[in-house]
């Protein structure tokens, strides 16, 4: 029994321990595979539930290196699709200082070797870079750092230097123990790629084309406005790192190519824009006025075919300021905290088209838009007549007075425009009355911008609807106390040039791809009628009046009938010295049928008191002239003219030397012979030259025989009859420009230079300018 | 099943170490399902090893696939162990041998400590150019250990209340009872069995190997838990352990600066979220990118961009997060549920053992299995400090890979016991 009570209690053990151990090792292994699969796979689902998104971008930005691929900007073209601007590839040129420094760590005379060696590497790339050698050290030296930039916009040719520099094997320094210490630079420095704007031209149409900041975005003038267009989309290329920078292999890799940006054609001709900053840059240098602008303009369409605007600055060097008074005002500024913003405002102001972003007095030139409106309401006709007694009386107590203080008398409306006189034009603004008279101001768009697609264009001052009276009625009808801008005035003048169509001024004619495709075109805007044809025309013929024997003469052109009116404005308001004013000139051709419009200004011109006619009509002459003849517009000259006419030399060479003579006769040239041969072996002026009718034609009959040469004597000061007389005395064929005829006309430019010796026979051209009743 | 049994195949009249042997080696069938799991397992590691290696070996070692060869070499050594072991008897280590192993183990552990003095991680010992860790030996060390000194003390843990233990059943050797002579009450074989816990964790501890020492620390209450400790105890334990651990973490964290400025810190970086020894938090911070750039299904095979330096050593600890970003949630499923089913077929395994000493030995290794890949994925998933614990079968390390497939030998080799006798 013992035994088997042994047994069983054995067994019951046995079971208990088996039956422990099951339920034991159950409840622990449930507990492992619970914890196993719930809590991990829950931490692993909730990571990726609810920061997936979170951590895979902070993943990727580790991982995914995103380099942009700067786009090449737009061209920027004239309209004979000349390019002005141009950009090129040009590149970044990055440094590594940590490198530089741990490439020295293993030395033992670390520190100096190092600084040594920085100290040559900046020196080099300063030279290559024409950069400062302190300003190159100063970031090479920072070891802390492993990205500095050092240079932007290097140009393939300094890169091309930097690469042979790079790749060189130095010998920099040496151990104190003697021995050489080399090293090859390349790894420290890097590119990344970068486009830089060209500049061939300088000052070129600058305040148009306008500039760019360091990242290539336009910041001025087209640059800015068309900015979108130009720039193009920049590409990227996004590459997958590792850890330690090297790219993965290419699969992970994807490039969007960078796409270039459009072209802008602009409606400037680059023919008409070096006329005109021709003429403003000699004007300039002779007026020794603060400044001088000009615009052409298409009458038709209201293209800008040339503006400017004088002192401007050089594309290369755009923070360089022109304007001395700028300078001046900003070098007593110069330590203070308002420094930087008056440098900024003084760059943005030489940066912006004058002509578009300033404001001015117009003066007299207005007043063919009194007249204008006045013949469009019937208020006025040609045969309205005034008579001026030298001031006029408004509102029975405010005195005005006129330009010439002594009256003009009795005149015709014509000769009202022609002698410039206020009384009468404030008459015509009386009768007008307030109402009437503003319905003309608003149409004209003096109370609007033009909306030319540049940026920062003003906004015109004049006097409110509830604060015109009489006495500003008065003013504002001979262009006084209100504020328009150049482009506005050239506008409205176009609206009377073309027919009485209130155009929308553009520069930018089209848009085209890389490839020359026009993406777009600007197409002319009509904005209003704002007088009816006939009374354009009738303005269009008062203002002929004023070129033929106004105070306009000085824009006279042989051939080329000119409308125009000069003003000479005060700048009330503006500046301090009252003396300062602002002669202009406004004129468009041919006065029938007009193609293009001129608007000259000279601010602030020093010394005597000289009037638009004369200050600026010459320039505006000089600017209309060559772009007529450009143009190709077809000259009409009147009989007068057509008695002095200048016409083209036969071609005598090889004929006998009798039948020479016949021919030239024939022409109506005499001919003088040179040399006992019996045939022309060459001829003075060669065959197809322009000299006046009845001049010299010069025969030289054998091969040798010596050329005569004459000296030039000096015309200037003549008048046209005795620079007439000194030609023909000095075997020179003289060519008159400018008002001749007119009463007073003297010459003030001679084409060659006194005591130049030109061969007998030669053609000089000689340009008066008349200066007396010329006041506006 | 528990009864300690020392009916090993009799003899025939032989030379006693024939005699041996014969008597080590035995015929059963192995587990199949548990065979393919560890197959399967190892196959689908070595192949995520190789993906996870590739770039750290192309960027560090001699051939993209060092990694791999080593692996794939160490893999091939422990197969061969695995089924070699499988064939021996496991019962021959219910005996001094265990024994001696505890105190080889012991000895080896304090060997590596005072080899590493003055080095701020002491848990590698040098043979030659190979590096070894003593701790990988010792889990399996402590397994059988405990399993063995708990079939020692099965009468006594098993008393009833207020009763002395009943006499033993089975044979012990003279040694083994003058120890049960000593140990015969159930509190005293409780402390015995903790004793062994702490003199583990406490040496694994003093070698810096915290996670180790954390492992160690499972599967020991693992096995007194299976031992049929008072569950008193591990109330008690458990109490104290959140106690000291809101102690450590939020009260006093300095407490730990004082014992162990690794374990300080990696306590603190956990907590903080912040970097304090560069490493140890960027490493955890680059797998969790990794893991929540996965998503449902990953970004595809070899795809991972977290391998690609970014993790440091993406092939060991942290195999886990490239796992995730390759294959998403799903092959993370996938890797989790293949150590549930591992696990639970050991469970079978254990349950079917033809006795006591089987049944902890199996059930001590899938502890240890199963707490590793908790550990493991709790660290990379930044749910505990990162203390520095493999994957078992997914991360590199050749020693650790063999003794594995050493204790998967030893499954085997229960599971053969219980086919045999089946039949």
């Amino acid at each position: 029994m013992a035994a088997g009570g042994k047994i069983f209690e054995k067994d019951k053990i046995k079971k208990r321990n088996n039956l422990a151990l099951k339920k034991r090792a159950r409840s622990i292994t449930a507990f492992v595979l619970a914890v196993l699969v719930f809590l991990s796979l829950g931490r692993v689902g909730w990571i990726m539930g609810v920061h997936g998104d979170e951590y895979r971008s902070k993943a990727e930005r580790n991982q995914l290196y995103d380099t942009e691929l700067k786009a090449v900007r737009g061209t920027i073209y004239d309209r004979n699709m000349t390019p002005l601007v141009t950009s090129s590839s040009a590149w970044i040129f990055c440094a590594d200082p940590y490198e530089i420094k741990k490439y020295f760590a293993s030395e033992n005379e670390t520190e100096r070797l190092w600084k040594e060696y920085v100290e040559y590497l900046s020196k080099n790339i300063a030279q290559i870079l024409s950069l400062k050698k302190k300003d190159v050290k100063k970031s090479l030296i920072d070891s802390e750092k492993s990205y500095v930039r050092l240079a932007k916009k290097v140009d393939a040719n300094r890169r091309l230097a930097l690469d042979k520099f790079l790749e060189e094997k130095h010998v920099y320094g040496y151990y104190d123990s003697g021995e050489e210490k080399t090293v090859i630079a390349k790894p420290f420095f890097s590119y990344e790629n970068d486009t830089l704007r060209l500049y061939p031209e300088n000052n070129f149409a600058s305040t148009i084309i306008g500039v760019t900041d360091s990242d290539g975005k336009g910041i001025s003038g087209v640059e800015i406005y068309y900015n979108d267009q130009l720039s193009g989309r920049n590409g990227r290329q996004v590459t997958a790192k590792n850890s330690i920078g090297q790219a993965l292999d290419s699969s992970y890799e994807s490039v969007f190519d960078a796409q270039q940006g459009n072209g802008v054609v602009l409606t400037i001709d680059s023919n008409i824009q070096y006329y005109l900053e021709n003429a403003l840059n000699h004007a300039l240098d002779s007026t020794k006025a603060k400044g001088v602008y000009g615009i052409v303009m298409e009458v038709d369409t209201g293209r800008v075919l040339a503006m400017s605007n004088k002192p401007d600055f050089d594309l290369n060097d755009p923070r360089k300021l022109v304007s001395k008074s700028a300078r001046k005002d900003l070098k007593e500024l110069e330590g203070t905290e308002n420094y930087a913003s008056k440098l900024t405002e003084e760059l943005f102001k030489q940066w912006n088209s004058y002509c578009v972003t300033n404001n001015y007095e117009p003066g007299s030139t207005f007043k063919i838009f009194t007249l204008a409106a006045a013949l469009e309401e019937g208020a006025v006709n040609k045969n309205t007549t005034y008579t001026c007694c030298g001031y006029y009386r408004v509102a029975n107590d405010t005195v005005i007075h006129c330009a010439n203080t002594a009256g003009h008398g009795f005149q015709t409306l014509t000769q009202g425009l022609m002698n410039s006189c206020n009384p009468f034009f404030i008459n015509i603004g009386q009768t007008l009355g307030i109402q009437t008279y503003y319905k003309y101001f608003e149409a004209f768009g003096f109370t609007e911008r033009t909306g030319i697609d540049l940026t920062g264009e003003s906004y015109p001052v004049y006097h409110p609807a509830e604060k015109r009276g009489l006495v500003e009625l008065a003013s504002t009808s001979y262009g006084q106390s209100f504020r328009v801008s150049p482009i506005q005035m050239i506008t409205a003048a176009c609206a009377i040039a073309n027919g009485g169509k209130l155009m929308k001024p553009y520069v930018v004619d089209g848009i085209v791809d890389t490839q020359g495709n026009i993406v777009s075109k600007n197409e002319p805007t009509v904005r209003r009628q704002v007088v009816s044809q006939s009374t354009a025309a009738q303005v269009r013929e008062m203002m002929e009046a004023v070129v033929e024997g106004g105070t306009g003469k000085n824009a006279y052109i042989e051939g080329y009938r000119v409308a125009g009116k000069t003003a000479t404005s005060e700048k009330l308001d503006t500046t301090d010295d009252p003396n300062d004013y602002i002669a202009s000139f406004l004129c468009f051709a041919p006065a029938n049928d007009p193609e293009v419009a001129v608007l000259v200004g000279v601010d602030e011109p020093p010394g005597v008191y000289r009037g638009g006619g004369v200050l600026a009509a010459p320039i505006a002459k000089e600017v209309l002239e060559s772009t007529l003849k450009y143009l190709n517009v077809e000259p009409q000259y009147t009989k007068d003219e057509l008695a002095s006419i200048s016409s083209k030399t036969p071609d005598l060479c090889s004929q006998e030397v009798y039948s020479a003579k016949v021919a030239a006769a024939n022409e109506g040239f005499s001919v003088k012979i040179v040399g006992n041969g019996n045939t022309v072996v060459s001829q003075v002026p060669a065959a197809g030259q322009s000299i006046p009718e009845g001049g010299v034609i010069v025969i030289y009959t054998e091969d040798n025989s010596k050329t005569q040469v004459v000296k030039v004597p000096s015309f200037i000061g003549m008048t046209a009859g005795e620079a007439n007389r000194t030609a023909i005395a000095s075997g020179l064929n003289i060519v008159f420009s400018g008002p001749s005829q007119s009463a007073g006309a003297k010459v003030v430019k001679q084409s060659v230079e006194t005591g130049t010796e030109l061969e007998a026979g030669s053609s000089i051209t000689v340009v008066f300018q008349a200066t007396a009743n010329m006041d506006d | 099943m528990s009864e300690r049994v020392r009916k090993m195949p009799k003899a025939s009249k032989s030379s006693p170490a024939l005699e041996f042997i014969k008597r080590a080696f035995h015929t059963g069938g192995i587990d199949v399902v548990f065979c393919c799991l560890i197959m399967i397992l190892f196959a689908f590691g070595i192949t995520m090893m190789y993906s996870a290696s590739y770039a750290y070996a192309s960027a560090y070692a001699s051939s993209p696939s060092a990694y791999f060869k080593s692996q794939l070499f160490y893999g091939v050594l422990g197969f061969i162990m695995m089924a070699v072991i499988s064939k021996i008897d496991y019962r021959i280590l219910n005996s001094f041998l265990t024994t001696l192993a505890f105190f080889g183990t012991v000895g080896l552990l304090g060997l590596t400590i005072v080899l590493n003095i003055g080095n701020p991680i002491k848990r590698w010992i040098y043979i030659g150019s190979h590096q070894f860790q003593p701790s990988e030996i010792s889990k399996f060390v402590l397994v059988l250990v405990m399993a063995y000194l708990i079939c020692i003390f099965n009468n006594p843990l098993h008393a009833e209340k207020g009763k002395r233990a009943m006499p033993s059943i089975g044979r012990l050797t003279k040694p083994e009872k003058i120890m049960l002579g000593f140990f015969d009450t159930k509190l005293k074989c409780t402390f015995a069995l903790a004793a062994v816990v702490v003199i583990f964790c406490g040496l694994v501890m003093l070698e810096s190997h915290l996670s180790c020492t954390i492992l160690l620390f499972c599967m020991g209450v693992s096995m007194m838990w299976l031992a049929g400790v008072d569950k008193k105890w591990f109330v008690l334990l458990g109490i104290g352990i959140v106690l000291v651990l809101f102690y450590v973490v939020y009260v006093n964290p300095d407490i730990v600066k004082s014992l162990s400025t690794y374990g300080y810190e990696r306590i603190m970086t956990w907590k903080t979220k912040e970097d304090f020894g560069k490493t140890t938090r960027w490493q955890t911070e680059q797998g969790l990118l990794a893991i929540g750039s996965g998503g449902p299904f990953g970004v595809g095979f070899g795809n991972s961009k977290q391998k690609q330096l970014y993790i440091p050593e993406p092939q060991n600890d942290f195999i886990f997060s490239v796992i995730c970003e390759e294959l998403g949630f799903f092959g993370a499923a996938i890797v989790v549920l293949l150590f549930a089913a591992l696990v639970c077929r050991g469970f079978m395994i254990a349950t079917k053992a033809k006795d006591l000493f089987g049944s902890l030995l199996v059930i001590g290794i899938m502890m240890q299995i199963g707490f590793q890949v908790i550990l493991n994925i709790a660290v990379v998933t930044d749910t505990v400090p990162n203390t520095g614990i493999a994957l078992p079968f997914f991360s590199y390390g050749g020693t650790a890979l063999v003794i594995l497939m050493c204790e998967m030998g030893v499954v085997l080799s229960v599971s053969r016991t219980c086919r045999a006798e089946k039949r």
